[in-house]
Parts: C-alpha cells; sequence; structure tokens
C-alpha cells in the first residue's frame, strides 16, 4: 500500500526488528535530573508481542516515546542506542525520521477520545495520514480508507462520522485503523484499553490479533494491567522506577517469576476462579525518583531486602534460558 | 424480593428504583433514557453489595440515587425500615449525610487542592458538629489518619493534596468519609484510577472497616474479580437492569445470565489460553439505549440463547439458588420464587 523509500541498512540482522541498548532518558526539572529510563536493553522481534508493565511514572510511556523519537523537552535520551533493522534512529535525520514514523513505527495512543481530532471527521483523519504518506490520489485514499475501517470491524459509513457519534470503543478502533493505515512493522501501543469495558477490550484484542496473524507486525504492547498482558503477549518486561527488572516469555514470567516485584504484582490481582484469600500486594508506595536510594530501587518495599541492596544496584542476570532478573537475592538463590 | 438466610436486617432497601434523564430533543418530542428500571437491592451492616457492569449500564445512577444527588423518578429507597425522603424532610441533606457517605473514583479530583489534608478532614466533622473543641478536632483527626494507615499522621495531616500518592489521596478520601462516623460509604470505583500495587492496599483497608467498625459498603466496580474479593453480594447490571445478584462466590463460580457468562468470559485470566471463543455473543458497537417504551430483556439483541419472547417482555426473576437470582427466560420453568 505504501510506497516504502524506507530502506533497511545492508548490514541487517533479521532476527531482530528492534534493539534498544543500554538507553537512558533523563527529564530535566528544577529539583534536578530525573532518569525515568534507566539503562534499559531489550529487542523486538519480527511478528511478536512483547509486553512492558509497571506502575504510572516507571517510565515505560517515556520508553515507547522514545523507540518512535516523540518525546519532547524537558525528556531527553542522554544514552543508549536504538536500531531499528539495523538503522540508528537516534540518528536520523528529519526526513528519515519522518518515513521512519508510521511507515514503520506506529503509535496507538492512551486515550483514543484525545488523540482524535474533534471537529474533522474520522474519514478525513484517516486519509490525512495516507496522503501525507503516500503519492496517491485524494479518491484512491478514501477507498482505502474505507477498507481500513472495516479491517476493524467498522462499517465504512463511518468515514463521514465525527469522534463524538462513535463509543469508546469504536473511537479505539479508528485509532487502531490509522496506525495499521502503512503497514507497519511495528505497532507501540500504550494502554490501548484501559479506558474501555472489559467485554470492549476483549473484542478489540481479538481483533487486533487476527490483524496480526493476517500482516504479521509487531506489538509493543505497554500496560499496566498484568492480567490481561498475561495472556496476549509473547514475552513480558516489568519495568520498576525507570529500570528493566524482568523479562522472559509471558509463561515464564507468570509462573515463576523471579524478582519480588513481579512477585508482588502477580500477588496484587484477585483471581475469579482462585482460592479466595487475604492478598497481600506490595507495601509501601511508589518510588520517588528525586529521593532515588544507592543500590537497588525496589529495596524500601522489598521483603527481602539485604545488605548488598543497599549499596549495589542488581545487574540483569539469566535465571534460565530467555528469562532474566535483576535481584541480589536471585545470586544466593542460586549458589546458596 | 432480595432476602439472605441471615436474621440481621438491611440498613439501606431500595425497591424499584427507575431513573428517566431527559436527552433533549424536541419540544414535542422529548427523547427520555431510563438509566435504571425497576433495580431493588439491600445493604447489610457489615457486607459489602458489588454492582457489577460496563459503562453506562446505572451502576454510578443507583449509588447517586443513594446518596441523594438523584431524586429516584419512582421507587423508594427506606433507610432502617424508613423512607428515604422522610429522613432527608425531618433532618435535611446534611443529616442524611451523616449516616451514608460516598467515595469517588478519582482522588485527584475529589480532594479540594488549596487545603491542607487536616482541613478536608476536620470540615465534615465541624459541619456535622461531632466535635467542636479544637484540641479534640486535631485529636479526632489524627485518630481517623491512623485509621486508614496513613502515618506518621501528624506529618500527613499538614500536607497538601499535591504532595501524596494516588493511593494516599484515595486513603484521605476514606478518613473524610469516616469522620462522620457514617453506617453506609458508597464506593464509586474506588480503586480503577490507582496504581495495580496500590489498589490491593485500598480493597483490605475497605475490608477491615466493614469487619471492624460494621460499615455497610455499596461497591461499584468494572472488574468482577475484586467484587469476588471483596463483597459478599454481587449484582451484575445491564442497561439499567439488574439481570443477576446474589451471593458473590454463588455468581462469579456459577454465572446463569448469559450476560454474566459474557462478562466472566471477557476478564482477563493469565495462564489459561489465549482466544476464548467469544464468537457465539453478537457484537456490540454501540451501548443500548433503554427508553420508557422500550420493550424485552436489554440483553436480547446479543444474546445466544435469545427467542421471541426475550424481545417482546421483561424476564421475571427466578431463583437460582438459596441466595441467587437472575432475569432470565433459560430459568423461568424451573422457577421457586
Amino acid at each position: 500500500m505504501a510506497t516504502h523509500a524506507f530502506q533497511p541498512a545492508k548490514d541487517e540482522d533479521t532476527s531482530e526488528l528492534l534493539e534498544i541498548r543500554n538507553l537512558c532518558v533523563d527529564y530535566v526539572s528544577p529539583k534536578g535530573m530525573i532518569r525515568a529510563v534507566n539503562d534499559i536493553s531489550l529487542n523486538i522481534r519480527p511478528g511478536e508481542t512483547l509486553g512492558l508493565a509497571g506502575e504510572s511514572g516507571c517510565g515505560k510511556s517515556t520508553l515507547a516515546f522514545s523507540i518512535a523519537r516523540l518525546h519532547k523537552a524537558p525528556a531527553l535520551i542522554s544514552e543508549g542506542q536504538i536500531m531499528y533493522r539495523g538503522r540508528d534512529v537516534l540518528s536520523m535525520n528529519k526526513r528519515t525520521l519522518r518515513q521512519f514514523r508510521w511507515n514503520e513505527v506506529s503509535v496507538v495512543f492512551q486515550s483514543a477520545m484525545n488523540s482524535l481530532n474533534p471537529v474533522i471527521t474520522i474519514g478525513e483523519q484517516i486519509i490525512d495520514v495516507i496522503l501525507a504518506h503516500c503519492r496517491v490520489s485524494k479518491k484512491e485514499a478514501w477507498s482505502q480508507g474505507e477498507e481500513l475501517l472495516k479491517t476493524v470491524g467498522l462499517h465504512a459509513a463511518r468515514m463521514h462520522s465525527f469522534p463524538h457519534q462513535l463509543s469508546g470503543g469504536m473511537r479505539q478502533r479508528v485509532v487502531i485503523a490509522i496506525a495499521l493505515a502503512l503497514r507497519p512493522k511495528l505497532i507501540i501501543m500504550d494502554e490501548p484499553t484501559t479506558a474501555l469495558d472489559v467485554v470492549v477490550e476483549r473484542e478489540i484484542m481479538d481483533e487486533l490479533y487476527q490483524l496480526k496473524d493476517k500482516f504479521g507486525f509487531s506489538i509493543l504492547f505497554i500496560s499496566h494491567d498484568l492480567s490481561l498482558m498475561g495472556e496476549i503477549a509473547d514475552r513480558i518486561g516489568i519495568m520498576y522506577a525507570g529500570q528493566l527488572v524482568e523479562l522472559g516469555t509471558a509463561d515464564e514470567v507468570f509462573h515463576h517469576p523471579q524478582h519480588p516485584y513481579t512477585q508482588g504484582l502477580i500477588n496484587s490481582f484477585p483471581t475469579i476462579h482462585g482460592p479466595k484469600e487475604r492478598l497481600y500486594g506490595i507495601p509501601g508506595n511508589p518510588l520517588n525518583l528525586l529521593e532515588a536510594p544507592d543500590g537497588c530501587y525496589f529495596q524500601d518495599r522489598c521483603q527481602h531486602c539485604f545488605a548488598p541492596c543497599k549499596d549495589q544496584s542488581p545487574q540483569m542476570q539469566e535465571v534460565r534460558p530467555g528469562h532474566q532478573a535483576a535481584c541480589h537475592a536471585l545470586d544466593t538463590r542460586m549458589t546458596g | 424480593m432480595t432476602t439472605t438466610a441471615d436474621t440481621i436486617s438491611p440498613i439501606v432497601s431500595a425497591r424499584n428504583l427507575t431513573q428517566d434523564f431527559s436527552m433533549g430533543g424536541s419540544l414535542f418530542k422529548k427523547s427520555t433514557l431510563r438509566a435504571l428500571n425497576a433495580v431493588s437491592f439491600d445493604l447489610f451492616p457489615g457486607q459489602a453489595l458489588a454492582i457489577v457492569g460496563e459503562s453506562g449500564s446505572g451502576k454510578s445512577t443507583s449509588a447517586r440515587i443513594l446518596a441523594q444527588i438523584y431524586q429516584p423518578t419512582s421507587g423508594e429507597v427506606t433507610f432502617r425500615g424508613k423512607p428515604m425522603t422522610d429522613m432527608v424532610a425531618e433532618g435535611g441533606k446534611r443529616g442524611f449525610a451523616s449516616h451514608v457517605q460516598m467515595i469517588f473514583q478519582d482522588p485527584f479530583g475529589s480532594l479540594n487542592p488549596v487545603h491542607r489534608v487536616f482541613y478536608q478532614i476536620a470540615r465534615p466533622l465541624q459541619l456535622h458538629n461531632k466535635v467542636t473543641d479544637q484540641e479534640k478536632l486535631r485529636a479526632r483527626v489524627i485518630e481517623l489518619l491512623e485509621t486508614v494507615g496513613l502515618t506518621p499522621a501528624e506529618e500527613t495531616a499538614d500536607k497538601f493534596p499535591y504532595e501524596l500518592s494516588g493511593g494516599q489521596r484515595q486513603r484521605v478520601a476514606i478518613a473524610r468519609a469516616l469522620a462522620v462516623d457514617p453506617q453506609v460509604i458508597l464506593a464509586d470505583e474506588p480503586i480503577s484510577m490507582l496504581d495495580v500495587s496500590i489498589r490491593l492496599g485500598i480493597l483490605n483497608l475497605m475490608i477491615d472497616l466493614k469487619e471492624q467498625h460494621g460499615i455497610a459498603f455499596m461497591y461499584i466496580t468494572h472488574d468482577i474479580a475484586t467484587a469476588r474479593y471483596f463483597a459478599e453480594r454481587t449484582a451484575v447490571m445491564y442497561v439499567g437492569h439488574m439481570v443477576e445478584w446474589g451471593n458473590s462466590d454463588s455468581v462469579t463460580q456459577t454465572p446463569q445470565h448469559p450476560y454474566t457468562q459474557l462478562l466472566l468470559a471477557a476478564a482477563p485470566q493469565p495462564g489459561s489460553q489465549k482466544n476464548r471463543d467469544m464468537s457465539q455473543y453478537q457484537h456490540k458497537a454501540d451501548i443500548p439505549m433503554w427508553q420508557p417504551d422500550s420493550k424485552g430483556c436489554p440483553f436480547a439483541e446479543r444474546c445466544p440463547h435469545a427467542t421471541a419472547i426475550c424481545k417482546e417482555q421483561l424476564p421475571g426473576v427466578t431463583r437460582i439458588a438459596e441466595d441467587h437470582f437472575v432475569r432470565c427466560y433459560l430459568y423461568e420453568s424451573d422457577s421457586v420464587a
């Protein structure tokens, strides 16, 4: 559909679609620098769904925005590298970046209610994306737009509707249609269904997966809802206070969580069918990054905290093949 | 209509509540939305009733009627056997508010940003003449802050809302609701805006208040798992109707109404395999709008079991078990009620 002017570098490593190496993103504030994304390395493979979970303020959205270089001052990428199919995203010039965004990577933002323009029709918003990136006539763009609406389960006549005439679920479908417009290889979804009811959420996720099977894109799925993520993601990364503390296959992370934070998060969800007993979750409050301590950031809320946690920052290490976690208690567990 | 085997009598009883809202339209053709249709429920001291449903199902409307924010179009609410309208006529709205308090969804919007925590909690104490002495006032505020787990309380009392996290703010809102010693607390999605790791703490606090202070809770949520965790009894609402209600375990473990079954199937359950088959349910693009002249079962359009009668007449109430009721024709033949 789109004319892809974007060419991958010659020495392309086909096994990874996106590689993030030691990425740090800082926010400049009057009270000092806040490291919202702290030395994160991860990769996204073609066709995979990577889930990133964590509480608000843990840096998961900041990370997502920096991948598409959508972050704005006072945020700045201070260290690290983002490689997309062998090309360095951080060194792209304006023109390349424009082709990179939406042709290659598209973003579905948290609140669909606010990411659509309320005063122009759905159709105009969809063809706007197509016309900006492809050399097609307005008429052709319009018919492509109608096709897109059909793929996300909406009637083509909705092209003439205004956002306020649609329900929340329908608006979210429109936003997904716009994200799919140029057949990107990676879709970043920042809490795409948080504002929706469970049944609508389920319908949209089912549809999204049918589209994923059809078009074969990768998804970076950002959410605080670990239970939804456990169902839909291939791999899950857990973030706490800007750091990646655990990364592994969804099954591993869910059934054998290694980091105390992950364990606490999983225990924070009452189950529908499991035994009914009092749950305790995670004590304390999320970390204020301005008061970040030495050592492990989770120390104040951790039940396993011991001497090394107070002064050394734990590094990611492999627990099992394809499952990493950053916790000092792992060493004692593995050696002892 | 709803009875429990317990001998305790309900503190609040709502019977056949109906709430209409005018939706504009022209002078001669008024359009009316029926947000609640013949809804009845009881709240018992020391117990919680969870109201589960999607947005637009009338959950918040029922709480707002109990809080005297809306006047129901028809139906009656009694408080300890006394009609709510009589109580308001005698003691005024404020007098009624000392029995029934509300906790809102958004702790960022429900606290006054220009006042310290102390003021937020002291204000209801002064308004309701619970405490007049300044020293006792301070002591009572500190005591309330300790009850909701905001320690060190002295320090918290002098903070402004912006200095607190979402979970801490919601605890202040709970302390404020507790200040007047209410017998009923209406909690409208109290945890849905909080961080996952904080939610459980608030739920556990509400469990303690329920059990130790004997407060009756109405817990409005769209999360059926927390409804089962927190509330003894659960009512499932769909487009202004209570479609299934009763003991929480019974409702969540043996759901009878097709809508409750859909809700449970849609709820994420990690570990279970993805792609559960939802295709038997009709796709819903819009929340149906119930009007005074609408007929039949509200779920009929999406229901895989719908028959002709479902589109004609609202099904009656069928008792499935001791404390488990459903409004559905599928069960009407084996009705015992």
